[in-house]
């Protein structure tokens, strides 16, 4: 996919055509895997959305999530074998796909460094957050479902007005607009990239909003839909030998 | 053995370092897609390619360190597990949480290289931090304590370069983000194999900018050891061949780095790391070991909390 990425541009005419006149196979006969099954880096921004107007924003700050913990559509989020005093909380994110090297971007012209965007489970732990234990839980394996595709950023000029939606079992759990960010993605974005240089298939997930976040345990169905992009599902599940 | 990668007419190639230089190992190893692949091949292969890389040893002519360039033996591990302080630094008091952060892993520079810090203002100061490198072989998960040794190929150096916030703090509390800025991760000289080091728990660090002494502990002093790292790291992620734990490091010898400097960490039998600094913005601090109110040098305790000076466990 990475190279894809960067080939995309002399690709294109051909991958259309493909399109456009190849059989294509019904989704229920494939499993698809994530679009980018090991990512180089995967930032997870502290962006909140929603918060009240006038309150100070945060300092923005980044984690560092694991390729381990990606996962695609229909696979299983695996708890962490840790005690019950963690509980852990799907995070529905929008992801940018980085087209790189991405340095010192702007984030008036953010969206030069995007090749596109997909949806994040950041699933994260609460419980303690001494040295950030909760953000180094968070990068176990499984914790970030990734896709279900890469959308392409031409086919969403305006990611801002994208509505983020979740559900645990069918119950709606968070509900937010990319447009009331604390920190728009292209500053997040700005940010990351003076902190760190962005490579092409690294995933910047742009944070979430505090209200409906839920717990899970095992057995859930969790799904994320993001409007433009598309809609993950995966299931939760228990180590085995593991009470909660 | 010491392995290393190293940049031969603009090609990459696994060496060993040897007392008289290094010598090439692309006979017996082929390169791979990538320098990093190419360490990982000699990692999961090593059982096997060791009759063929001692005889290339015993016979190959070796390369002085000046005509070569080193790279960094893992130029881009797909993991860098760092633990949170994890020294005992001679105070008497409760162990603490490990706990453990992810650093960036396209930071990574060899010896000879340059840290450039950023053209970035929030953090107030930029430190040096002097670790020992676990280098895993993988894919693990669930190693017990006991069994260590089943995921631990090697060992490294590595400099833990840090953006502070307030006193000693790393900038972006939570989430150690100040520990990823591009170039942060100096690597090296070389992997030391595991036969060499017979004891992780007993190895002499020592860290110098521009020739004076910062660092200088026994990794005996850490407070969780090698075997409960690797059993904390893989609990909850699968560790890869050429993935790294980095052990943290003892603060007592703390300090800005600056433009212009050198910096020298030498691990006692694994080797010594140089590389230099550059900042576009050319700031400068208080050149010596940190001494604010947060240090835990013996001496900045004695004169910043006098009434703490009679837990330091000389």
């Amino acid at each position: 996919m990475v190279s894809l990425i960067d080939r995309f541009e002399s690709l294109r005419s051909d991958l259309e055509r493909q399109a456009a006149t190849a059989d294509a196979t019904p989704l229920a006969e494939v499993q698809l895997l994530p679009p980018l099954p090991r990512p180089g880096k995967i930032l997870c921004s502290t962006a909140s959305y929603g918060s009240p107007p006038a309150t100070e924003r945060p300092q923005l700050l980044f984690t560092i999530k694991s390729a381990e913990s990606v996962i695609g559509p229909g696979a299983s989020v695996q708890l962490p074998p840790v005690g019950d005093e963690w509980q852990f909380q799907p995070q529905a994110e929008l992801g940018l796909v980085i087209r790189g090297p991405a340095r010192n971007v702007n984030a008036a012209d953010w969206q030069r460094a995007v090749f596109g965007f997909t949806c994040v489970i950041d699933v994260m732990g609460s419980g303690d957050t001494q040295f950030g234990r909760d953000f180094w839980l968070a990068k176990s394996d499984t914790l970030g479902p990734l896709g279900p595709c890469i959308v392409t950023a031409d086919e969403l000029r305006d990611p801002e007005r994208s509505r983020v939606t979740s559900s645990v079992n069918g119950r709606a759990a968070q509900d937010y607009v990319i447009a009331d960010a604390d920190y728009s993605p292209g500053e997040q974005l700005e940010l990351a990239t003076t902190i760190m240089t962005l490579r092409t298939g690294d995933v910047l997930a742009c944070g979430t909003s505090r209200a409906g976040l839920v717990s899970i345990a095992d057995g859930d169905e969790v799904q994320v839909d993001i409007d433009g992009v598309g809609r993950l599902q995966v299931r939760v599940a228990m180590p085995s030998g593991v009470q909660r | 053995m010491k392995l290393v990668l190293f940049e031969d007419n603009g090609t990459a190639r696994p060496g060993a370092l040897t007392d008289a230089g290094v010598v090439d190992l692309s006979a017996v190893v082929p390169t791979s897609e990538t320098p990093q692949a190419t360490m990982e091949s000699i990692i999961d292969g090593f059982d096997d390619l060791r009759p063929r890389l001692d005889a290339v040893l015993a016979s190959g002519p070796a390369l002085a360190l000046e005509s070569i360039r080193l790279l960094p033996p893992l130029p881009r591990p797909s993991k860098i597990m760092c633990c949170i302080a994890n020294y005992w630094e001679h105070a008497q008091r409760e162990a603490r949480p490990l706990n453990m952060f992810l650093k960036n892993p396209d930071a990574v520079i060899g010896h000879g290289d340059t840290v450039y810090l950023p053209n970035f203002t929030v953090p107030w100061m930029f430190m040096h931090e002097a670790e020992l490198g676990v280098v895993l072989r993988g894919p693990r998960r669930g190693v017990q304590a006991e069994n260590w040794r089943s995921a631990v190929f090697g060992y490294t150096g590595m400099m833990d370069i840090t953006g502070r916030g307030e006193g000693r703090s790393t900038w972006g509390r939570g989430t150690w983000i100040g520990k990823s800025f591009d170039t942060f991760c100096p690597l090296g000289p070389c992997i030391a194999t595991a036969d060499e080091i017979p004891e992780p728990n007993d190895l002499w660090v020592q860290f110098w900018n521009d020739g004076q002494l910062r660092h200088n502990y026994n990794t005996d002093d850490m407070e969780h050891r090698v075997p409960e790292l690797v059993e904390f790291a893989t609990r909850t992620l699968t560790v890869r061949s050429g993935d790294v734990i980095c052990c943290g490091t003892n603060h007592e010898g703390l300090g800005p780095v600056q433009d212009g400097e050198t910096l020298e960490l030498l691990i006692h039998g694994i080797g010594k790391l140089t590389v230099h600094v550059e900042d576009p913005l050319k700031r400068t601090w208080e050149r010596g070991i940190y001494m604010g109110v947060d240090s835990v040098n013996h001496e900045a305790v004695r004169r910043n909390k006098p009434q703490e000076a009679h837990l330091l466990n000389e």
